[in-house]
Parts: structure tokens; sequence; C-alpha cells
């Protein structure tokens, strides 16, 4: 059997190739090592009691404790946030952040769903100016930011909002 | 593979069993090198500190975690007033053109 051509050299073969080094990458990372160390049992006593009355999971609490354990903040930064995290402000800005989360992802699921309908959506609105220009009310016809959109603006809403991932580089850019 | 706590008889030393990223363990065995601590002792001193700024990380995180949202708060609410605009004009425009149609 002939094959024609070199499939290395195959520009397909190529991207096959790339996203399974990029996959293999992210399985790489995401690898744990596993550490298994005796300890006081004051100690472990007190992070249980710790975890437990935080409400996490031993699972999940034992390494976010080592991490946060060893992260680099100094003590003066350390200082700084505690007198930060004490004032009015940083309690109004739990609240807010909580709030904008929980809309963030309300906007996130209406959108979501307009997109899926944009297509359908624009070319209505095509249609419909293009009906009242037939009737000769064009002064009713409003001028509109997505009068100029192609295939390639609708292309990366679907991007962003139905595959949640930025559109490749020869997609139109969202303003 | 799930972090764990294994405890023996009440007042023995416990079994501490940690699944660690590949970062987060390198940054352990560097703390162990630096401070000249056995791991056993390191873990101690490490999940100490770890409860005792446990908040201050929380919330330098939540802080962090605040600046991102805000600003992917403010694009998908563009994005959402813009979506229902052309959804809305529809509506409008279709009523117009009712209108237009009943006139004759």
């Amino acid at each position: 059997m002939k094959i024609k051509g070199n499939p290395l050299r195959d520009e397909g073969h190529q991207k096959r190739r790339n996203d399974l080094i990029s996959a293999l990458e992210i399985i790489e990372s995401r690898e744990k090592i596993r550490m298994k160390v005796t300890i006081p049992y004051e100690t472990a006593e007190k992070v249980r009691l710790f975890l437990k009355e935080k409400g996490i999971l031993e699972g999940q609490g034992i390494p976010l404790l080592i991490q946060y354990g060893l992260s680099s903040e100094s003590e003066e930064e350390l200082e700084g946030l505690k007198r930060e995290m004490n004032s009015k402000a940083a309690h109004n800005l739990w609240g807010e952040y909580a709030v904008m989360k929980f809309k963030a992802y309300e906007y996130l699921m209406e959108n979501k769903v307009m997109v899926m309908r944009l297509s359908n959506m624009l070319y209505e609105n095509r249609l419909l100016k293009r009906r009242l220009q037939l009737k000769g009310l064009q002064k009713l016809i409003p001028k509109d930011e997505w009068d100029s959109w192609d295939e390639s603006v609708v292309d990366s809403y679907y991007y962003k909002y139905v595959f949640g991932k930025s559109p490749p580089a020869s997609h139109g850019k969202l303003k | 593979m799930f972090s764990r706590l294994v405890f023996g008889k009440k007042g023995e030393p416990a079994v501490l069993e940690a699944f660690l990223d590949k970062s987060t363990y390198e940054r352990f065995r560097d703390y162990v090198m630096k401070n000249h601590l056995c791991e056993s002792d390191a873990v101690v001193k490490i999940l100490e500190r770890g409860m005792a700024n446990y908040w201050l990380i929380e919330f330098k995180q939540m802080k962090e975690s605040y600046m991102r949202i805000r600003k992917l708060f403010e694009e998908l609410k563009k994005d959402n007033e813009l979506l229902r605009a052309m959804q809305m004009e529809n509506e409008q425009l279709k009523n117009i053109l009712e209108k237009a149609d009943l006139k004759g």
C-alpha cells in the first residue's frame, strides 16, 4: 500500500500531535505526589478539629493547609492583611464578592441561552429592518452595533459561551 | 487517593498521608532543606502556619478572585445588555410592522 506524502508533515497530524502533547502536559500537571509522615497526636487532633469546624473534608483540607502553610507571604504582609481583614470595607467585600459571583453565573447562563439563538435573532433583526425599509419606514430603523456583525462575530460568541473558550485567531474579536 | 489522618491509640503519634501537587511538594522539599528539619517537624510547622493564617490567606485569595470576577462580571453584563437589546428590538420592530400592516 502506498502512502501519499509524509504524514508527519501533514497539518492535521501536527495539530493532533500538539493537542495530544498539551493533553499529556495537563495530565502530568495533575499528578499528585504522596507524602506520608508521622506527626504528634496533639497536632493531628488540632488539624482534625480545625477542619471539622470549617466543614472541610480531610481529603481537601490537609493539602490546603499545607499549601497555605507554605505560602510566601511575609509576616509584614500577613499583618497588613490582618488589619485589612478586620476593617468594615473587608466585611462588605465578602458580601459583594458572593453577590457578584452569583450574578456573574446568572449572566453566564442567560447569555449562553441567548447566544444559542444568536444566529436566528440576528437574521430576524435584519429581516425586520428590511421589511421596514420596503414599507418606506426607514426613519424607524435603528442603527445598531450588530448591524456590522458577520459570521465570525457570531462564531466568537459561540466559542465564548457555548464552547467556553477563546475563538481561533482567524475569528472576529468581541469588543 | 485521599489525604487523611490515621489515628492510633489516644496520645500516640498519628500518620498524616497527603497527596500534593508537584509544585506544592517541591516547595515542601525546599522548606525542609532550607530550615534543616526532618519531614515530620516541617509538616507540623507548616500545618500550624496554615491553620494560623487560614482566614488571612482565604481573604487574600478572595480579593484576587474578586478582581478577576469583577472584570468578568462587567464583560458578561455588557454582553447580556447587548443580547437583550437585540431581543427587545426584534419585538419592538415586530409591533411596528404589525401596526403598519393593520393600517394597510
